[in-house]
């Protein structure tokens, strides 16, 4: 169910890290997503047949558990969704709600393999370029209509129509089309066969076509239906109030039966400590990315329990390599080498976050853990600057070569606490080596088309991490005149091999090319990467079952529950 | 008076129509693009061009201006809103009464309690009173309304040892309000309005507290309050009858110069209490840099700033007989 995230900038939501949960060790190199992988490889009916009688298990449970229905769950938003529309928004807490109120083809599990939701088994062809959804034949739209493949198949030809503004519409450049081969069976095919069929097809929510077939693609954006949607969901649409609330009701006719919470309210509060007040004073239930600066003083409260698990996310200075001061491999690994970033985790995000060491993070299969790691090491990295003609020439304290001192600006975006820290703690740290660094903070919109015109010379910044590997759009050298390698970097090696990977549907061979991959990436240090985060949430006791996951804290609600002489509403 | 009204009106519409120009052509003049807050890679450019089109963004800055404007007069229409795919209109028309509940209590505290304590002060002259209202007068006037309103919070919203008495957001409970008979439900509104109400409030009227006393002051050191002291009037008669209405003339015009102040005010308010109105709705279009929804509630603004003066113009008119509106 949960949204597989994009590689989506995070700025707004980073004030907060997140990271590991004692189940999840973020260090094993072969975890989650290689099984996806796997499975993708090697589909077969009898695996997702397998597959279903898991997810069936998990429902028999849920039904079996002595589960008291009842009771809402008051979750705290720190901003508005901006649709729930599955074809158009954009956001994040949207997209959470949306996970409630409308199923995919398949249901995304904490180790991020594919089960059955809305799509009860699947198979692919001999040729691999055919993919067969057999679908659930009880799932009904909430306002009584059936769930059918023309659903599922409208819904493909929307998210590929570019006028739809359908954001992720990349991820279905290569499915050729959808046929219905009866109400029940949708079929996908494809020019090519590649690793992410599978995951490029259940990408996304499915729409309801009898209601949306009505709008015209290019006004799905301002459709009606954005913020008056009809899921098929466990949880039902109710109410939504700009600026307010959102609320959402067990859906009494959901296939697996109703879902123990009678209502969710998804409250906007627009600050962080006013959240955090409420969650002690019990206005609210749950509050998800909690900063670390709170984490202490919420322990406390003997009503709340925390939940702790890795993020997707990493946080980065890119050096703009138009800059001849940063074509040098030398100044950029002593750069890095020059900031303490465990001292700026220690420091900013207490125990909740690691080093990051490169663009793809422990907890993704295709993790490199034998990366170089560039530590801490001043000398090292004053030394790697002499070679470069950097020294104290006129006995300043600050590096200069031919006359021109070394100084740049470090830019980042604004309203975002941990990333304003950094610049000041990196200017302290430069300035030991003899750099002078000058933090420039900057509305969002400002930044952003600075980095578009590649008007900067350092940037900080963060990337969430799709599960799907593909380097291509920040790294590889097509993609410099594009948006997103700001920084230009351009290795035609990497290029060569990231082109491979891509298309590789061997694991082993595809892995192989990813950790090579990430070692020139690192060792060329277009970025210093600084860290990944620790997610931290917290919600009151009286839920119970709750389990929350790298891929959606919600990943699970359909299940939680409270018993009867706890429920408060 | 009529047609001075009708006059104020007009003259009112070159003013909010060149504060609109002025809003638009800034906007457009800062650097970055609205559609930068899909910050996606795997968004198609062709997508992106057509949320443009949608925005009416692909057009030349003079077309964009001329269709905004049409719109405006012609149609009372601002457009969509890039951040919250809706149209501009409907999230204002939500907003909107919302933040005139929060002005209009904000305002009655401000005047009833700048007023009643002004009173109290001056006709206790130099007391214990006089000098403690003064020190919390000052404090409060210099207080930064989102300290204020923080400080509420957590005396009174949960922050002290996770007690609270009022709530510390939104409009209303929102899991409750729906159970809730037509009195408790008037009950729960008063409640969470009363917060940020107060922050709004309080500030002013500490302001207003302070001119009141140095108006009556001043007021019943006039020879015609000795003349109705030395009539016999009772001191009550005296201040009320005689002092308050004269003292009150500044009063009224310091009223209409603050209420830009009070609608600012809810810019920050709203924000911390979470409070649904149209202060929110600035924060947003701001940071999310949303021209049509910024300009709207730019013109918004003006507009009740215009109609906020021209109403404390009238009533100085009411108060002052003297004072004759042509």
């Amino acid at each position: 169910m949960p949204r597989i995230a994009r590689i989506t900038l995070l700025i707004f939501l980073l004030a907060v890290p997140s990271c590991s949960s004692p189940s999840t060790s973020t260090d094993a190199p072969d975890a989650p997503g290689q099984r996806l992988i796997v499975k993708e490889i090697t589909p077969d009916r009898g695996r997702s047949e397998e597959r279903n009688l898991e997810y069936e298990a998990q429902w028999d449970e849920f039904d079996a558990t002595p589960h008291d229905p009842g009771d809402a769950l008051v979750v705290g938003l720190i901003a508005d969704a901006d649709s729930l529309n599955p074809l158009t928004l954009e956001t994040k807490n949207a997209h959470d709600i949306l996970d409630l109120l409308t199923l995919s083809l398949t249901h995304i599990n904490p180790d991020y393999s594919s089960a059955p939701s809305l799509a009860q088994s699947w198979e692919f062809s001999e040729s691999h370029l055919e993919l067969t959804f057999h679908l659930r034949d009880d799932v009904y739209w909430h306002d009584g209509v059936k769930t059918t493949a023309h659903d599922v198949c409208f819904t493909l030809r929307m998210q590929q129509a570019p006028t739809t503004g359908y954001p992720n519409i990349k991820d279905k450049q290569y499915i050729k089309e959808c046929i219905v081969v009866d109400d029940f069976t949708a079929r996908f095919t494809f020019d090519q066969a590649y690793p992410y069929q599978l995951f490029d097809v259940v990408d996304g929510h499915i729409v309801p076509k009898h209601i949306l077939e009505a709008v015209p693609d290019g006004e799905m954006v301002t459709a009606a239906f954005n913020r008056n949607p009809i899921g098929n969901g466990p949880y039902r649409f109710k109410e939504w109030k700009a600026q307010q609330y959102i609320e959402i009701t067990a859906n009494e006719d959901f296939f697996a039966g109703r879902p123990p919470l009678d209502r969710i309210l998804f409250k906007v509060v627009p600050d962080q400590e006013n959240l955090v007040i409420q969650l002690r004073s019990g206005q609210i239930d749950f509050m998800e990315r909690v900063p670390p600066r709170f984490y202490e003083e919420l322990s406390r409260e003997e009503d709340l329990v925390a939940h702790i698990h890795p993020s997707r996310s990493y946080t980065y200075i890119g050096w703009n390599l138009r800059d001849p001061r940063f074509q040098s491999l030398k100044v950029r690994q002593a750069l890095t080498m020059a900031i303490n970033r465990q001292e700026i985790i220690d420091s900013l995000l207490l125990e909740f976050g690691d080093i990051s060491k490169g663009p793809i993070l422990p907890i993704i299969w295709a993790y490199n853990p034998n990366l170089p790691d560039f530590s801490y090491d001043p000398e090292q990295a004053r030394q790697y600057l002499a070679e470069e003609g950097w020294k104290d020439t006129d006995g300043d304290g600050w590096l200069d070569k031919d006359g021109q001192k070394f100084s740049f600006s470090l830019k980042t975006n604004k309203g975002n606490q941990i990333r304003e820290d950094i610049t000041v703690m990196v200017q302290d740290m430069l300035k030991e080596v003899g750099i002078e660094v000058r933090p420039n903070i900057l509305e969002w919109t400002i930044l952003v088309n600075d980095s578009t015109k590649k008007e900067f010379e350092a940037i900080m910044l963060g990337w969430s991490v799709n599960l799907k590997i593909d380097m291509t759009t920040l790294w590889h050298s097509d993609s410099i005149s594009d948006k997103y390698n700001f920084v230009s970097y351009s290795n035609p090696e990497f290029d060569r091999l990231n082109d491979q990977a891509v298309m590789e549907r061997d694991e082993k061979k595809a892995r192989q090319m990813w950790w090579q991959a990430q070692e020139m990436i690192v060792k060329d240090q277009p970025y210093t990467f600084l860290f990944t985060d620790k997610q931290i949430n917290f919600i009151h006791k009286r839920f119970q079952s709750v389990q929350m996951e790298t891929e959606g804290w919600h990943y699970n609600l359909p299940h939680w529950w409270v018993p009867q002489d706890q429920q408060k509403y | 008076m009529h047609s001075y009204i009708i006059r104020r009106l007009l003259i009112a519409i070159p003013l909010l129509l060149g504060l609109l120009t002025v809003n638009f052509f800034l906007i457009h003049a800062a650097p970055g693009d609205p559609t930068d807050i899909f910050y996606n890679p795997d968004m198609d450019p062709e997508a992106r061009e057509n949320l443009r089109r949608i925005y009416g963004l692909d057009q030349p800055l003079g077309v964009q201006y001329v269709r905004y404007v049409r719109g405006v007069l012609l149609e009372f229409e601002f457009g969509y809103s890039i951040a919250k795919k809706r149209p501009v209109r409907d999230e204002i028309l939500e907003a909107l009464p919302n933040t005139l509940q929060l002005s209009a209590l904000a305002l009655l505290i401000e005047l009833t309690v700048g007023i009643a304590i002004g009173i109290l002060a001056a006709v206790r002259q130099r007391s214990t009173f006089d000098n403690l209202t003064r020190v919390t007068a000052l404090t409060f006037y210099s207080m930064p309304s989102f300290y204020l309103g923080l400080v509420l919070l957590f005396l009174f919203a949960g922050g002290v040892s996770a007690t609270h008495w009022l709530p510390a957001s939104g409009m209303i409970d929102i899991v409750r309000h729906e159970s809730m008979s037509g009195l408790e439900k008037m009950g729960d509104r008063l409640v969470h309005i009363l917060l940020p109400a107060l922050t709004l409030g309080l500030g002013a009227a500490a302001a207003i507290s302070r001119y009141m006393r140095g108006e009556l002051l001043e007021v019943i050191r006039q020879d015609y309050i000795r003349t109705a002291k030395a009539k016999g009037l009772s001191e009550k008669v005296v201040v009320f009858k005689h002092g308050l209405r004269n003292a009150l003339i500044p009063i009224i015009t310091i009223v209409g110069l603050s209420l830009p102040v009070l609608f600012s005010g809810t810019v920050i308010v709203e924000q911390v209490f979470a409070w649904p109105g149209m202060g929110r709705v600035a924060v947003d279009a701001a940071f999310q840099r949303d021209y049509s929804m910024f300009l709207a509630v730019n013109l918004i603004f003006g507009t009740m700033v215009v109609m906020g003066n021209l109403v404390a113009d009238i009533l100085y008119a009411v108060v002052d007989p003297r004072v004759r509106l042509s």
